[in-house]
C-alpha cells in the first residue's frame, strides 16, 4: 500500500502525519488525548465502545477516531461539547449494564485462577465474611493484595470496611 | 409515489375497518416512525416522509385505529430492534434496553416524568453513537410517538391511565353491584 503524506488539523493545530495511520494514532502521537477504551495496538480496530468519538468538519456524524483513516485536510474536533456528551453517555450505559456478575475474560485467562469477580459480587452484596473467605482461599499472599489491591482504593467504604475484618 | 397518505390509505386502501377513527400510521417498519392524523396529507415520498420523522423505508404502512396505544407500539418497535441489535456497540446493544425498561415501566403505570426527559435524551445518544443503520433509527419509533402522541405518555404517567385501554397493568376493574 503506499502511503501518502497528509496535513490534518486536530482541535486547531496543523499536523503533518501518513495516511496509514487512524486519527486516533495521529492524535495519541501529538500528544493529544482521545478517551478510548477499546482500541489496542495490538490488535485490529474494533469501534465498539464509542468512547473515541470526534467530530469531523463537513460530516454530521460522529466518527469514530479509533477507526477512522484522515484525509488530506481533514478537520477534527476531539473535545466538543457533543463528543464529550456522548462518551459519557457511553460509559453511563456501559456501566449500567454491568455488576460484576459475568465471567470476564481477565478471570478465565488468570494464571493465579482467582475469582476477583466473586469476591467483588459478595463485598457489593455486603457479604464481607464470604468474600474473605474466598479470598483467602485463593490468595497465598493477603498482606500483598491489601498493600497492593486494596489500599489505594479505600475510598470505597466497601473495602474499608472489608479492610478491618482482616486477621 | 406523490399520492398522500389519506389516499392510499382511504382510496386505495379503503380506510379503516368498522369505520373506526384513524389515529397513526407507522411508515419504516421498526425502523420508521408514527405519523400522526394531523399529517395524513403528507404526500408519500422520500422528503416528505423523512421531514415528518418517519422513514420510506421498502413502503409499507401500518395503520392504526383509536383503540391503539402509542406507548404499547413504541414499546412493540424498540423491543423488536433491541433483539435484532447485533450487540457490537454500546449505544444500540445497552442503549435500546434501558429504554425499553423505561417504556414497560412508563406501560405499567411505573413511569416518571424524569424517566421521559432520560428516555428522550437516549433516543438522541442512541442515534448520534450508533454504528449502523439500526442503532441508528431503532429511537424513531420512540422519538415520533414522543413528539405527536406526548399526552398519551403523560397520561400513563401522571393519571397511570391508558387512554385506549391497552397496556393491561393500568387497568382496573370494579364490580358494579347495583347492576349485578
Ligand atoms: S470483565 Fe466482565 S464485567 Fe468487566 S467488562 Fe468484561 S465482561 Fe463486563
Ligand atoms: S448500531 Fe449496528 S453495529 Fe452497533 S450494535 Fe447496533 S446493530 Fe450492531
Ligand atoms: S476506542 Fe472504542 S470505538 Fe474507538
Amino acid at each position: 500500500m503506499d502511503v501518502s503524506l497528509i496535513r490534518v488539523n486536530i482541535n486547531n493545530r496543523e499536523i503533518a502525519a501518513t495516511d496509514d495511520k487512524t486519527i486516533l494514532q495521529i492524535a495519541l502521537e501529538n500528544g493529544i488525548d482521545i478517551p478510548n477504551l477499546c482500541y489496542s495496538q495490538k490488535t485490529k480496530p474494533y469501534g465498539s465502545c464509542g468512547l473515541c468519538v470526534v467530530e469531523v468538519e463537513g460530516n454530521p456524524k460522529l466518527v469514530r477516531a479509533c477507526s477512522t483513516f484522515p484525509y488530506d485536510g481533514m478537520i477534527i474536533k476531539t473535545n466538543t461539547k457533543r463528543t464529550i456528551a456522548a462518551r459519557k453517555t457511553a460509559l453511563e450505559l456501559l456501566s449500567s449494564d454491568h455488576r460484576g456478575d459475568c465471567r470476564p475474560p481477565c478471570v478465565n485467562a488468570c494464571p493465579a485462577h482467582t475469582d476477583c469477580q466473586g469476591y467483588v459480587g459478595l463485598i457489593a452484596n455486603g457479604q464481607y465474611d464470604e468474600a474473605i473467605k474466598l479470598v483467602k482461599r485463593l490468595y497465598l499472599c493477603l498482606q500483598a493484595l491489601v498493600e497492593f489491591v486494596l489500599i489505594p482504593v479505600k475510598a470505597n467504604v466497601g473495602v474499608v470496611k472489608w479492610i478491618n475484618l482482616l486477621p | 409515489m406523490g399520492m398522500t397518505l389519506r389516499e392510499v390509505i382511504y382510496d386505495i386502501g379503503g380506510g379503516i375497518k368498522e369505520d373506526k377513527e384513524f389515529k397513526a400510521v407507522q411508515m419504516g417498519g421498526p425502523s420508521g416512525g408514527c405519523i400522526p392524523k394531523e399529517l395524513l396529507d403528507t404526500p408519500v415520498d422520500y422528503e416528505s416522509i423523512n421531514s415528518t420523522g418517519a422513514i420510506m423505508g421498502s413502503g409499507g404502512m401500518i395503520v392504526m385505529d383509536e383503540t391503539t396505544c402509542m406507548v404499547d407500539i413504541a414499546r412493540f418497535f424498540l423491543d423488536f430492534t433491541c433483539k435484532e441489535s447485533c450487540g457490537k456497540c454500546i449505544y444500540c446493544r445497552i442503549g435500546t434496553q434501558r429504554m425499553l425498561e423505561i417504556l414497560n415501566n412508563i406501560s405499567e403505570g411505573k413511569g416518571t416524568i424524569e424517566d421521559l426527559e432520560i428516555l428522550e435524551e437516549l433516543c438522541y445518544s442512541v442515534k448520534d453513537g450508533s454504528l449502523c443503520g439500526l442503532g441508528q433509527t431503532a429511537p424513531n419509533p420512540v422519538l415520533t410517538t414522543l413528539k405527536y402522541f406526548k399526552e398519551e405518555y403523560l397520561s400513563h404517567i401522571n393519571d397511570k391511565k391508558c387512554p385506549t385501554k391497552q397496556c393491561r397493568s393500568l387497568l382496573y376493574y370494579k364490580i358494579d353491584s347495583e347492576n349485578v
